[in-house]
């Protein structure tokens, strides 16, 4: 079984490469570059140090709105869940964050704040809280009643209220509320910095463009990718392993 | 002056449809070591008496002292073990019996043995680490005493704690509680539609009238522990609530 989780998703990626391969070959076209091509390039991007330098400023940025982010709806979130006045008021702030696009939100940010940190910062921020608001709102109404009257009936301190009892359930809420934000937040720092920085992978991606290497555009692309299933499946689904811990020892 | 008075208690519940009495100027005293039981047909204020006397509830009419004082929030000083066992699905059976002592100010050492203690009162050793989901109801519902015993409260307030149990495991528990009433020199309250669990348990059994919950009579159960289920002095009880409860026998 452990053999499998590692051998079927390559079986996967080297038919990927295979089919790419024969449609570069059949098609003969310079837009189609062969999987070799790709390799060098990806080969010279990582040898140079330049993809590990542009991620690294990439991730910071996505870090940076990310912390904003997760502290105003960890805020919002949790008062929205605990009082109807607050989610009825604050729902179609939500709501207009999930339906704006984006590319909206980019490039919204690009023309107020021009090239700075505030732009990545801000667009970042504001791709990431209304799903991570929306998904604690949700966790919060879901912390049991019950429990609630233990925890007056040992007269528990808010810190021990929070410990025991509020985190504990809203755990898988805000792991999921970061997982979807955190596929947005990608896609949004990308556009920014394709339409108005000088740096990370975006900026990398805009230059390639510009010079019609495809190559290029594809070795980015998939050293990103590469990245980031490392963060959702390494970083947050161990994050997720460690704290449900409790859910899969085995019972006597 | 009794443990617990209780003085002229009434309490209503708003709902759609108006108002509804459930409780109707109910006084009645405990005192300490008393065992005491309250029964009566779904829907006669027997589990909302116990939450008035836990602070669940703060308003109602009346009166409500616990060793002179008035009540009108949960305390430490009375324990209450629910139907449902409530542990915390995340913490291990010791760390949920610890919640006990989580606020006492006590020593780290001392709540360790009080935890330690009062898991192998109800006989859970070797399941300190174990999550709740891998116990059995009535483990669970042992857990559950455990913890309410481990914050040494004054009273122990039983909602239907074997409720949800097998026969078998609620005789089991209910001959455990005994023992630990004994042991503990701790005066308890507890609601129950099981007659014959009352009769076996109590000194005394409050019954209840639905709609408005009023007294309708208190029976003294004189009889020796530990009791025998199928004796008569046992039976003639049973008979004897049956009937109060308006179940005529043929």
């Amino acid at each position: 079984m452990q053999l499998s989780l590692i051998l079927l998703p390559a079986l996967f990626l080297v038919l990927l490469a295979i089919g790419w391969e024969l449609m570069a070959r059949s098609l003969a076209n310079p837009l189609v570059p062969h999987v070799g091509e790709i390799g060098s390039e990806l080969a010279r991007i990582l040898s140079d140090g330049s993809f590990v330098r542009q991620v690294l400023v990439t991730l910071g940025r996505v870090a940076l709105g990310f912390v904003f982010a997760f502290a105003v709806s960890l805020a919002v979130g949790i008062a929205m869940g605990r009082n109807r006045y607050v989610r009825q008021f604050a729902e179609p702030a939500v709501l207009i964050g999930l339906t704006v696009p984006g590319l909206v939100w980019a490039l919204l940010c690009v023309i107020w704040f021009g090239i700075s940190l505030t732009t990545s910062t801000v667009a970042v921020a504001l791709s990431l809280a209304p799903p991570l608001t929306l998904s604690i709102a949700q966790g919060v109404k879901t912390v049991s009643a019950e429990l609630q009257e233990i925890a007056a009936v040992y007269q528990l301190s808010q810190r021990a209220r929070l410990r025991f009892l509020w985190l504990p359930t809203l755990y898988p809420f805000l792991l999921n509320g970061i997982r979807i934000g955190l596929s947005m937040a990608w896609k949004v720092i990308v556009l920014v910095e394709i339409f108005g920085l000088s740096s990370g992978v975006g900026y990398r991606l805009n230059v390639e463009y510009s010079s019609m290497n495809v190559a290029g555009v594809l070795a980015w692309t998939i050293g990103f990718a590469a990245i980031m299933a490392v963060l959702e499946y390494g970083f947050i689904g161990g994050l997720e392993r460690r704290l449900t811990r409790w859910r899969r020892v085995a019972s006597v | 002056m009794s443990l617990l008075a209780i003085e002229n208690v009434s309490k209503r519940f708003q709902s759609s449809s108006g108002a509804v009495t459930a409780l109707d100027n109910v006084s009645l005293s405990l005192d300490a070591n008393e065992f005491v039981g309250i029964v009566g047909r779904s829907g006669c204020g027997k589990s909302t008496l116990l939450r008035l006397i836990g602070g669940l509830e703060p308003e109602f009419d009346g009166r409500i002292r616990f060793e002179g004082q008035d009540v009108h929030a949960p305390g430490l000083d009375r324990g209450i073990v629910f139907q449902e066992h409530r542990l915390f699905p995340w913490l291990t059976i010791s760390q949920n019996v610890a919640i006990g002592v989580h606020e006492a100010p006590l020593p780290a050492a001392e709540k360790h043995r009080r935890v330690a203690e009062n898991i192998a009162l109800v006989g859970l050793e070797g399941f300190d680490d174990a999550f709740p989901h891998q116990l059995s109801g009535g483990m669970l519902q042992r857990a559950a005493i455990a913890r309410a015993l481990t914050a040494r409260p004054q009273l122990l307030l039983l909602d239907e704690p074997f409720g949800a149990l097998d026969a078998f495991n609620k005789i089991y528990l209910q001959q455990e509680l005994q023992r630990i009433w004994t042991q503990q020199n701790i005066p308890m309250i507890l609601v129950t539609h099981d007659l014959e669990e009352a009769i076996f348990l109590c000194d005394r059994i409050v019954v209840l009238s639905p709609r408005p919950g009023r007294i309708q009579t208190i029976v003294e159960v004189d009889v020796p522990r530990p009791r025998d289920r199928t004796s008569p002095a046992f039976t003639a009880i049973r008979k004897q609530l049956l009937e109060e409860l308006g179940f005529a026998l043929a």
